[in-house]
């Protein structure tokens, strides 16, 4: 996938007013003459000049009108799709169900989803999963003091 | 001091303090290897292990540990293009790229060795100028950290390539998230949208892991299944190839060595800040830009000695005047006044032979970098034949608990994937990530300083050209922006519309 400079400078510049627009909403410091909308301020100008620039040189080397959005061959979509995909779900499975359910299964879960996707042999997969899952939970919650929940399994670790 | 040097001696050589290094090495190795878990993080995690030691064997352990772990957070940046600590992922897209081309020896070797001879002569400088470095760093005011830090967010530029605007662009997406949380004046919460985890601001690690592993994991996935066949490297062993890079870039060796141990004495300027400046000094002194970025061993070695360098340069105002230069020596003078030993001006008078002994475990701790650069190798070869199949599953969870394990909550991750999606864009459009790290790393220090400056002085811009410190930097500083501006004015002009076209 490809975005055109036109497309990102355009977007860093709509950011930048948005930074502009909230910041004048920041309350003043009295007797100050500069207030917490300062640096945030600034930032913002500079997303609007680099954000224009990047807009202007976009559609000055763009003979007629830019393709703003370059989307790659269907099969690799599908595959970047399912990535994508997978990686968002695994770290919102964690985020909302670590605690309840607990790290460790969860981590379980996704090696096995990933190896079984990718590497397509079950039984290997399955060894794998349950081998690395247990080498996770050694390095960072024995060895490392991290403490990470375990949720249904707090009893039994 | 001839008699302190020989007592020093005789407590560096007993049996608990050898074990201590060696044993807080390979727990340094460990920790800095895994992406997520810094080099504070590891002395940290030291503590509780500190109290039972003797007070060299505690120091011994605490600055082994991190020597390793920073040395070793270069080799997941490496193998795996996740940078172990921030100051890796200055170097870590020219490191990846030599180790596509088969050349993993000599990039952990070259690591470990920079690191030996930036640690080496850090300590070097450590003893002959630590009390001259400390008063010059004391001399600094918040408008002369204004002006440093405004130094150290140029490097964006140097680091971003040719594109400006692009650079500049990433650059503005880092210090927008650096604003995030708290403002440091006033308290008020900014861009923070009523949840409290934000209010501290972006975590930066599991930020850098969102920006550098996700969307190498999104890459490994959407791959078709391989094992990693990597071409042989240019003949010649890793050793040799190690002693040529020596030979050839032993300048920007020496310059970051020393450059680092400057900045690392400054207060809170870390090996982090260290290296992403030695790295971008030395492209702009480089004389074969066109190799950079595409696998060439000359900001590893800039980079690498200037981040172990850090480490021995932010001892020098712990020792002399128990202010901490980063984190770490932070955590190391607690344990130091926990020992019964007070660091300052009269430590050397009083407790000279603790002194010595500090630096000789600066001298053992940075060796030690060499054995274990060598099992890095041995590791290297295994994690390199590894299917990518197994790899990509497996560093999504070390990237998880990675982030997880940085605030031991779940917002780390929230954070993760935010950013992760945000390099996932920035990589679709070639906005470079490096300009938003700097951003990040940096921002904070420039707000703080200039609010501070700008209160100090109720808003009277010409008092940041007062004091003669910060003149000189002021003027340095305006000097660069103007001589970038003018290039990039210059460089427009010149181009003609078929030239840009066909850059496009």
């Amino acid at each position: 996938m490809h975005i055109h400079d036109t497309a990102i400078g355009a977007l860093l510049a709509l950011l930048g007013v948005a930074v502009i627009w909230h910041v004048g909403s920041f309350p003043q410091v009295v007797g100050q003459s500069y207030g917490p909308d300062l640096f945030p301020r600034l930032t913002g100008i500079g997303l609007v000049i680099f954000g224009g620039g990047l807009v202007l040189r976009g559609v000055r080397t763009a003979e007629g009108a830019p393709k703003l959005l370059t989307m790659p061959g269907t099969v690799t979509l599908r595959r970047g799709t399912l990535a994508a995909l997978y990686i968002l779900a695994s770290v919102f499975a964690i985020v909302l169900f670590g605690e309840t359910v607990g790290i460790q299964i969860l981590v379980f879960v996704i090696l096995l989803v990933g190896l079984l996707a990718a590497f397509r042999r079950p039984v290997m997969s399955l060894a794998l999963a349950v081998g690395l899952t247990v080498a996770f939970d050694l390095i960072f919650r024995m060895l490392l003091r991290v403490p990470v929940p375990s949720g249904l399994l707090t009893g039994v670790l | 001091m001839f008699s302190d040097l020989m007592g020093a001696a005789v407590l560096v050589a007993s049996p608990d303090t050898l074990l201590s290094i060696v044993v807080a090495s390979f727990f340094g190795f460990v920790v800095g290897a895994l992406p997520g878990l810094t080099a504070t993080m590891a002395v940290a995690l030291l503590i509780p292990i500190t109290f039972l030691l003797s007070p060299i064997a505690a120091i011994a352990s605490i600055v082994s540990a991190a020597a390793m772990s920073i040395f070793a957070g270069d080799i997941p940046g490496a193998l795996l293009r996740i940078p172990g600590t921030p100051a890796s992922a200055a170097y870590m897209t020219d490191a990846n790229a030599l180790v596509q081309k088969g050349e993993a020896g000599f990039v952990i070797g070259a690591s470990a060795v920079f690191g030996t001879i930036g640690g080496i002569i850090g300590t070097v400088i450590l003893i002959a100028a630590s009390p001259l470095l400390a008063n010059f760093a004391l001399t600094f005011s918040s408008f002369e950290f204004f002006w440093l830090g405004c130094l150290g967010l140029s490097c964006a530029v140097l680091v971003a390539g040719d594109d400006l605007l692009k650079g500049m662009g990433s650059l503005m997406i880092g210090l927008l998230i650096a604003c995030v949380g708290m403002d440091y004046t006033t308290g008020f919460p900014r861009f923070t949208f009523g949840s409290w985890a934000l209010l501290e601001g972006i975590s930066f690690i599991p930020a850098l892991i969102g920006m550098f592993a996700l969307p190498e994991i999104l890459r490994l996935l959407s791959q078709e299944a391989t094992v990693r066949k990597l071409p042989e490297g240019a003949p010649g062993s890793a050793l040799s190839k190690i002693g040529r890079a020596g030979r050839r870039y032993w300048w920007p060796s020496l310059r970051g060595s020393v450059m680092g141990t400057a900045i690392g004495s400054l207060p809170g300027a870390g090996a982090d800040i260290a290296a992403w400046i030695s790295v971008a000094v030395t492209r702009r002194a480089t004389r074969e830009p066109e190799k950079w970025g595409k696998g060439h061993i000359e900001p590893i070695v800039a980079g690498g000695s200037a981040n172990n360098a850090a480490l021995a340069g932010a001892w020098i105002p712990a020792l002399v005047f128990a202010i901490p230069g980063d984190t770490i020596t932070a955590i190391a003078i607690g344990v130091l006044y926990l020992k019964g030993v007070n660091p300052g001006p009269m430590v050397f008078l009083e407790n000279g032979q603790m002194v010595y002994a500090v630096f000789l475990v600066f001298f053992l701790a940075n060796l030690m970098l060499i054995p274990f650069g060598w099992l890095g190798i041995r590791m290297a070869g295994l994690v390199l034949r590894v299917p990518t199949t197994v790899i990509a599953p497996t560093l999504l969870i070390l990237a998880c608990l990675g982030a997880f394990a940085i605030n031991n909550d779940m917002s780390g991750l929230l954070v993760m994937i935010g950013l992760g999606v945000l390099a996932a864009i920035m990589n679709a459009s070639a906005l470079p990530l490096a300009p938003t790290v700097l951003g990040i790393v940096m921002g904070k220090i420039v707000e703080q300083n200039l609010m501070q400056s700008l209160i100090s002085t109720q808003g009277d811009l010409l008092a940041f050209f007062d004091r003669p410190g910060s003149a000189v930097l002021g003027v340095l500083t305006l000097a660069l922006w103007g001589s970038v501006v003018v290039r990039a004015v210059y460089g427009l002009l010149r181009k003609s519309p078929s030239a840009r076209r066909a850059q496009s």
